[in-house]
Protein backbone atom coordinates (compact mmCIF):
# COMPACT_ATOMS: atom_id res chain seq x y z
CA UNK A 1 0.00 0.00 0.00
CA UNK A 2 3.03 2.23 0.95
CA UNK A 3 4.60 1.31 -2.11
CA UNK A 4 1.75 2.10 -4.58
CA UNK A 5 1.18 5.46 -3.09
CA UNK A 6 4.80 6.41 -3.94
CA UNK A 7 4.08 5.98 -7.46
CA UNK A 8 0.95 7.69 -7.38
CA UNK A 9 2.58 10.86 -6.10
CA UNK A 10 5.44 10.97 -8.15
CA UNK A 11 2.90 10.06 -11.47
CA UNK A 12 1.81 14.12 -12.02
CA UNK A 13 5.76 14.86 -12.09
CA UNK A 14 6.24 11.93 -14.59
CA UNK A 15 3.71 13.16 -16.92
CA UNK A 16 4.82 16.88 -16.59
CA UNK A 17 8.24 15.50 -17.70
CA UNK A 18 6.86 13.62 -20.79
CA UNK A 19 5.22 16.34 -22.30
CA UNK A 20 8.23 18.81 -21.68
CA UNK A 21 9.99 16.00 -22.92
CA UNK A 22 7.66 15.58 -26.16
CA UNK A 23 7.33 18.78 -26.97
CA UNK A 24 10.50 19.84 -27.30
CA UNK A 25 11.57 17.25 -29.55
CA UNK A 26 8.75 18.79 -31.63
CA UNK A 27 10.53 21.66 -31.40
CA UNK A 28 14.05 20.52 -31.92
CA UNK A 29 12.54 18.56 -35.54
CA UNK A 30 10.84 21.92 -36.65
CA UNK A 31 14.12 24.43 -35.78
CA UNK A 32 16.48 21.79 -37.79
CA UNK A 33 14.22 19.66 -39.85
CA UNK A 34 12.72 22.67 -41.90
CA UNK A 35 14.65 25.67 -43.13
CA UNK A 36 11.82 28.34 -41.60
CA UNK A 37 8.64 27.49 -40.08
CA UNK A 38 7.15 30.14 -41.47
CA UNK A 39 7.22 28.93 -44.75
CA UNK A 40 3.71 26.89 -45.46
CA UNK A 41 4.25 23.97 -47.39
CA UNK A 42 2.35 23.60 -50.71
CA UNK A 43 -0.94 21.74 -50.93
CA UNK A 44 -0.78 21.40 -54.45
CA UNK A 45 2.34 18.68 -54.77
CA UNK A 46 1.32 16.22 -56.90
CA UNK A 47 -1.92 17.45 -57.33
CA UNK A 48 -2.58 18.44 -61.56
CA UNK A 49 -2.05 22.33 -62.06
CA UNK A 50 -5.33 24.30 -61.60
CA UNK A 51 -7.50 24.70 -64.42
CA UNK A 52 -7.94 28.41 -63.74
CA UNK A 53 -7.09 30.45 -67.32
CA UNK A 54 -4.35 32.58 -67.34
CA UNK A 55 -4.41 35.48 -69.68
CA UNK A 56 -1.08 36.16 -72.02
CA UNK A 57 0.73 39.21 -72.69
CA UNK A 58 2.75 39.41 -75.57
CA UNK A 59 5.65 41.90 -73.88
CA UNK A 60 7.01 42.73 -77.51
CA UNK A 61 3.95 44.43 -78.75
CA UNK A 62 1.76 46.52 -76.24
CA UNK A 63 -1.62 44.63 -76.76
CA UNK A 64 -4.07 43.26 -74.07
CA UNK A 65 -6.12 41.24 -75.80
CA UNK A 66 -7.00 38.04 -74.04
CA UNK A 67 -5.59 35.39 -75.36
CA UNK A 68 -5.23 32.66 -72.98
CA UNK A 69 -1.83 30.58 -72.05
CA UNK A 70 -2.48 27.05 -72.93
CA UNK A 71 -0.27 25.22 -70.31
CA UNK A 72 -1.03 22.06 -72.22
CA UNK A 73 1.09 23.03 -74.65
CA UNK A 74 4.26 22.48 -72.64
CA UNK A 75 3.24 18.96 -71.00
CA UNK A 76 5.38 15.92 -72.22
CA UNK A 77 8.40 18.07 -70.34
CA UNK A 78 9.32 19.26 -67.32
CA UNK A 79 9.05 23.04 -66.85
CA UNK A 80 8.44 26.13 -64.23
CA UNK A 81 5.68 28.49 -63.33
CA UNK A 82 7.32 32.00 -61.56
CA UNK A 83 5.32 34.33 -60.13
CA UNK A 84 6.74 37.93 -59.98
CA UNK A 85 5.82 41.20 -59.99
CA UNK A 86 7.94 44.22 -61.01
CA UNK A 87 7.22 45.99 -57.68
CA UNK A 88 8.80 43.15 -55.65
CA UNK A 89 12.44 43.40 -54.55
CA UNK A 90 13.12 39.67 -53.91
CA UNK A 91 12.08 39.17 -57.66
CA UNK A 92 14.92 41.45 -58.91
CA UNK A 93 17.42 39.26 -56.44
CA UNK A 94 15.91 36.29 -58.42
CA UNK A 95 16.29 37.29 -61.66
CA UNK A 96 19.94 35.80 -62.35
CA UNK A 97 18.82 32.90 -61.26
CA UNK A 98 15.32 32.55 -63.07
CA UNK A 99 17.44 33.57 -66.12
CA UNK A 100 19.92 30.88 -65.12
CA UNK A 101 17.10 28.22 -65.04
CA UNK A 102 15.21 29.54 -68.34
CA UNK A 103 18.24 27.76 -69.89
CA UNK A 104 17.53 24.67 -68.34
CA UNK A 105 13.60 24.33 -68.35
CA UNK A 106 10.41 26.76 -69.82
CA UNK A 107 9.35 29.03 -67.73
CA UNK A 108 6.28 30.72 -67.49
CA UNK A 109 5.79 33.78 -65.78
CA UNK A 110 2.68 35.51 -63.93
CA UNK A 111 3.12 39.00 -63.67
CA UNK A 112 0.66 39.31 -60.04
CA UNK A 113 -1.48 42.79 -59.96
CA UNK A 114 1.42 44.66 -62.01
CA UNK A 115 1.02 47.57 -64.23
CA UNK A 116 1.14 46.17 -67.67
CA UNK A 117 3.93 48.90 -68.78
CA UNK A 118 6.10 48.43 -65.39
CA UNK A 119 5.93 44.67 -66.58
CA UNK A 120 7.46 45.38 -69.87
CA UNK A 121 9.84 47.47 -68.37
CA UNK A 122 11.31 45.01 -65.81
CA UNK A 123 11.45 41.94 -68.30
CA UNK A 124 13.32 44.84 -70.53
CA UNK A 125 15.62 45.56 -67.92
CA UNK A 126 16.47 42.51 -66.40
CA UNK A 127 16.05 40.44 -69.26
CA UNK A 128 13.33 37.92 -70.45
CA UNK A 129 14.03 34.79 -69.25
CA UNK A 130 9.99 33.50 -69.72
CA UNK A 131 9.08 31.38 -72.64
CA UNK A 132 5.35 33.06 -71.94
CA UNK A 133 3.97 35.62 -69.84
CA UNK A 134 0.73 35.46 -68.66
CA UNK A 135 -1.14 38.71 -66.11
CA UNK A 136 -3.01 38.40 -62.71
CA UNK A 137 -4.27 41.48 -61.91
CA UNK A 138 -6.80 40.55 -59.13
CA UNK A 139 -4.56 37.82 -57.37
CA UNK A 140 -7.07 35.38 -58.45
CA UNK A 141 -4.96 32.68 -60.24
CA UNK A 142 -2.49 33.45 -57.38
CA UNK A 143 -4.63 32.04 -54.88
CA UNK A 144 -5.90 29.08 -56.64
CA UNK A 145 -2.25 28.19 -57.13
CA UNK A 146 -2.29 28.76 -53.01
CA UNK A 147 0.34 31.24 -53.75
CA UNK A 148 0.57 33.70 -50.75
CA UNK A 149 3.23 36.59 -52.01
CA UNK A 150 5.52 36.89 -54.36
CA UNK A 151 7.94 35.67 -55.55
CA UNK A 152 7.11 31.76 -55.71
CA UNK A 153 8.31 28.98 -57.99
CA UNK A 154 6.38 25.95 -59.51
CA UNK A 155 7.82 22.81 -60.98
CA UNK A 156 5.41 20.66 -63.28
CA UNK A 157 6.82 17.05 -64.59
CA UNK A 158 5.51 15.32 -68.15
CA UNK A 159 2.20 15.05 -66.28
CA UNK A 160 1.23 18.02 -65.79
CA UNK A 161 1.49 17.34 -61.86
CA UNK A 162 3.09 20.15 -59.81
CA UNK A 163 6.17 18.67 -57.72
CA UNK A 164 7.79 21.40 -56.20
CA UNK A 165 6.97 24.91 -54.81
CA UNK A 166 9.52 26.80 -53.07
CA UNK A 167 8.27 30.54 -51.74
CA UNK A 168 10.18 33.33 -51.56
CA UNK A 169 13.61 34.55 -53.68
CA UNK A 170 14.97 31.78 -55.09
CA UNK A 171 18.86 31.54 -53.91
CA UNK A 172 21.60 30.11 -56.01
CA UNK A 173 21.79 27.04 -52.66
CA UNK A 174 18.19 26.38 -53.59
CA UNK A 175 18.73 26.11 -57.40
CA UNK A 176 21.84 23.86 -57.27
CA UNK A 177 20.50 21.48 -54.20
CA UNK A 178 17.03 21.64 -54.66
CA UNK A 179 15.67 22.55 -58.17
CA UNK A 180 18.32 21.07 -60.53
CA UNK A 181 18.96 17.70 -59.14
CA UNK A 182 14.85 17.32 -59.19
CA UNK A 183 14.58 18.49 -63.44
CA UNK A 184 17.28 15.90 -63.57
CA UNK A 185 15.70 12.74 -62.18
CA UNK A 186 12.58 14.10 -63.69
CA UNK A 187 14.33 13.97 -67.76
CA UNK A 188 15.96 10.61 -67.03
CA UNK A 189 12.97 9.36 -65.86
CA UNK A 190 11.07 10.68 -68.34
CA UNK A 191 13.74 8.91 -70.85
CA UNK A 192 13.05 5.55 -69.52
CA UNK A 193 9.51 5.39 -70.17
CA UNK B 1 -67.03 52.17 -32.00
CA UNK B 2 -64.89 49.05 -30.66
CA UNK B 3 -65.41 47.81 -33.78
CA UNK B 4 -63.34 50.19 -35.71
CA UNK B 5 -60.75 50.38 -32.82
CA UNK B 6 -60.23 46.13 -33.83
CA UNK B 7 -60.31 46.70 -37.78
CA UNK B 8 -57.56 49.83 -36.70
CA UNK B 9 -55.57 47.36 -34.41
CA UNK B 10 -55.90 44.70 -37.46
CA UNK B 11 -54.60 47.07 -39.94
CA UNK B 12 -51.43 48.35 -37.89
CA UNK B 13 -50.38 44.59 -36.90
CA UNK B 14 -51.13 43.54 -40.97
CA UNK B 15 -48.71 46.67 -41.63
CA UNK B 16 -45.91 44.83 -39.19
CA UNK B 17 -46.35 41.70 -40.55
CA UNK B 18 -45.54 42.64 -44.23
CA UNK B 19 -41.60 42.38 -43.65
CA UNK B 20 -42.07 39.20 -42.36
CA UNK B 21 -43.87 38.16 -45.89
CA UNK B 22 -41.08 40.05 -47.78
CA UNK B 23 -38.17 37.61 -45.59
CA UNK B 24 -40.42 34.67 -46.73
CA UNK B 25 -40.73 35.58 -50.31
CA UNK B 26 -37.04 36.88 -50.75
CA UNK B 27 -35.75 33.57 -48.79
CA UNK B 28 -33.25 31.79 -51.21
CA UNK B 29 -31.13 34.90 -52.00
CA UNK B 30 -29.20 36.39 -48.89
CA UNK B 31 -29.79 40.26 -48.42
CA UNK B 32 -26.48 42.06 -48.84
CA UNK B 33 -26.03 42.77 -45.14
CA UNK B 34 -26.42 39.02 -44.50
CA UNK B 35 -23.69 38.17 -46.98
CA UNK B 36 -21.12 40.95 -45.38
CA UNK B 37 -22.05 39.61 -41.75
CA UNK B 38 -21.27 35.41 -43.14
CA UNK B 39 -17.98 36.91 -44.93
CA UNK B 40 -17.19 38.81 -41.90
CA UNK B 41 -17.81 35.36 -39.76
CA UNK B 42 -15.96 33.11 -41.98
CA UNK B 43 -13.07 35.89 -42.47
CA UNK B 44 -12.63 35.80 -38.82
CA UNK B 45 -11.72 32.18 -38.75
CA UNK B 46 -9.32 32.33 -41.89
CA UNK B 47 -5.61 32.92 -40.92
CA UNK B 48 -3.51 35.58 -42.86
CA UNK B 49 -0.93 34.05 -44.27
CA UNK B 50 0.91 37.53 -44.81
CA UNK B 51 0.77 38.17 -40.95
CA UNK B 52 0.51 34.77 -39.69
CA UNK B 53 -1.37 35.50 -36.27
CA UNK B 54 -3.77 38.01 -37.50
CA UNK B 55 -7.48 36.39 -39.14
CA UNK B 56 -8.23 37.86 -42.64
CA UNK B 57 -11.34 40.04 -40.96
CA UNK B 58 -8.54 41.47 -38.93
CA UNK B 59 -5.70 42.00 -41.44
CA UNK B 60 -4.96 44.92 -43.80
CA UNK B 61 -3.03 42.86 -46.25
CA UNK B 62 -3.56 42.92 -49.82
CA UNK B 63 -3.89 38.89 -50.16
CA UNK B 64 -6.23 39.52 -46.69
CA UNK B 65 -8.15 41.69 -49.05
CA UNK B 66 -8.18 39.07 -51.60
CA UNK B 67 -9.41 36.17 -49.96
CA UNK B 68 -12.37 38.37 -48.63
CA UNK B 69 -13.58 39.23 -51.53
CA UNK B 70 -13.40 35.75 -53.09
CA UNK B 71 -15.12 34.48 -49.71
CA UNK B 72 -17.64 37.20 -49.93
CA UNK B 73 -17.72 36.06 -53.79
CA UNK B 74 -18.50 32.37 -52.71
CA UNK B 75 -20.98 33.64 -50.16
CA UNK B 76 -22.92 35.35 -52.79
CA UNK B 77 -23.09 32.35 -54.68
CA UNK B 78 -24.54 30.33 -52.41
CA UNK B 79 -21.30 28.26 -51.03
CA UNK B 80 -21.72 27.17 -47.48
CA UNK B 81 -19.07 27.38 -45.07
CA UNK B 82 -17.75 24.19 -45.22
CA UNK B 83 -16.94 24.71 -48.84
CA UNK B 84 -15.52 27.28 -48.20
CA UNK B 85 -13.08 26.54 -45.66
CA UNK B 86 -12.35 23.04 -47.50
CA UNK B 87 -12.04 25.37 -50.68
CA UNK B 88 -8.97 27.25 -48.84
CA UNK B 89 -7.35 24.35 -47.20
CA UNK B 90 -7.22 22.79 -50.48
CA UNK B 91 -5.02 25.58 -51.83
CA UNK B 92 -3.62 27.01 -48.30
CA UNK B 93 -3.67 23.99 -46.19
CA UNK B 94 -5.46 23.33 -42.78
CA UNK B 95 -2.48 25.68 -41.50
CA UNK B 96 -4.88 28.63 -42.93
CA UNK B 97 -7.83 27.67 -40.57
CA UNK B 98 -7.43 29.44 -36.71
CA UNK B 99 -9.42 26.53 -35.67
CA UNK B 100 -7.44 23.42 -36.56
CA UNK B 101 -9.98 20.65 -37.75
CA UNK B 102 -10.18 17.34 -35.84
CA UNK B 103 -8.00 14.86 -37.75
CA UNK B 104 -5.96 11.97 -37.19
CA UNK B 105 -2.72 13.88 -36.62
CA UNK B 106 -4.12 16.47 -34.77
CA UNK B 107 -5.88 14.11 -32.18
CA UNK B 108 -3.56 14.58 -29.28
CA UNK B 109 -3.85 18.73 -29.31
CA UNK B 110 -7.85 18.33 -29.03
CA UNK B 111 -8.01 15.67 -26.41
CA UNK B 112 -4.24 15.48 -24.08
CA UNK B 113 -5.95 18.54 -22.18
CA UNK B 114 -9.23 16.76 -21.75
CA UNK B 115 -6.76 13.69 -20.88
CA UNK B 116 -4.69 16.11 -18.15
CA UNK B 117 -8.29 16.79 -16.80
CA UNK B 118 -9.00 13.66 -16.42
CA UNK B 119 -6.01 12.24 -15.22
CA UNK B 120 -5.89 15.30 -12.55
CA UNK B 121 -8.98 15.02 -11.47
CA UNK B 122 -8.47 11.17 -10.71
CA UNK B 123 -5.10 12.45 -8.58
CA UNK B 124 -6.97 14.99 -6.90
CA UNK B 125 -9.87 13.07 -5.98
CA UNK B 126 -7.40 10.25 -4.67
CA UNK B 127 -5.26 12.58 -2.58
CA UNK B 128 -9.08 13.69 -0.26
CA UNK B 129 -10.11 10.82 -0.01
CA UNK B 130 -7.45 9.76 2.37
Amino acid sequence: MKYNFKIVKALPLLLFFSIVLVSGLVLYQVKYNSKDVRIIKSQLIGKNIPLISIPEINYKKINKENINLNLSYFKGKIFAVNFFASWCAPCRIEAPIIEELSLNIPIIGIAYKDKFLDTIKFLNNYGNPYTKTGIDNEGKIAIEWGVYGVPETFLINADGKIIYRHAGPLLYDVYTTEILPLIKKNIENDKKN
Amino acid sequence: MIKKINLQIILLFSFLLLPQFYVIADNNSLSSLEITNKTREISKNIRCLVCQNQSIDESGSELAKDLRVLIKEKVSNGYNDQEIYNYLSDRYGDYILLKPPFKTNTVLLWLLPFLILICGSFFVIRFFRK
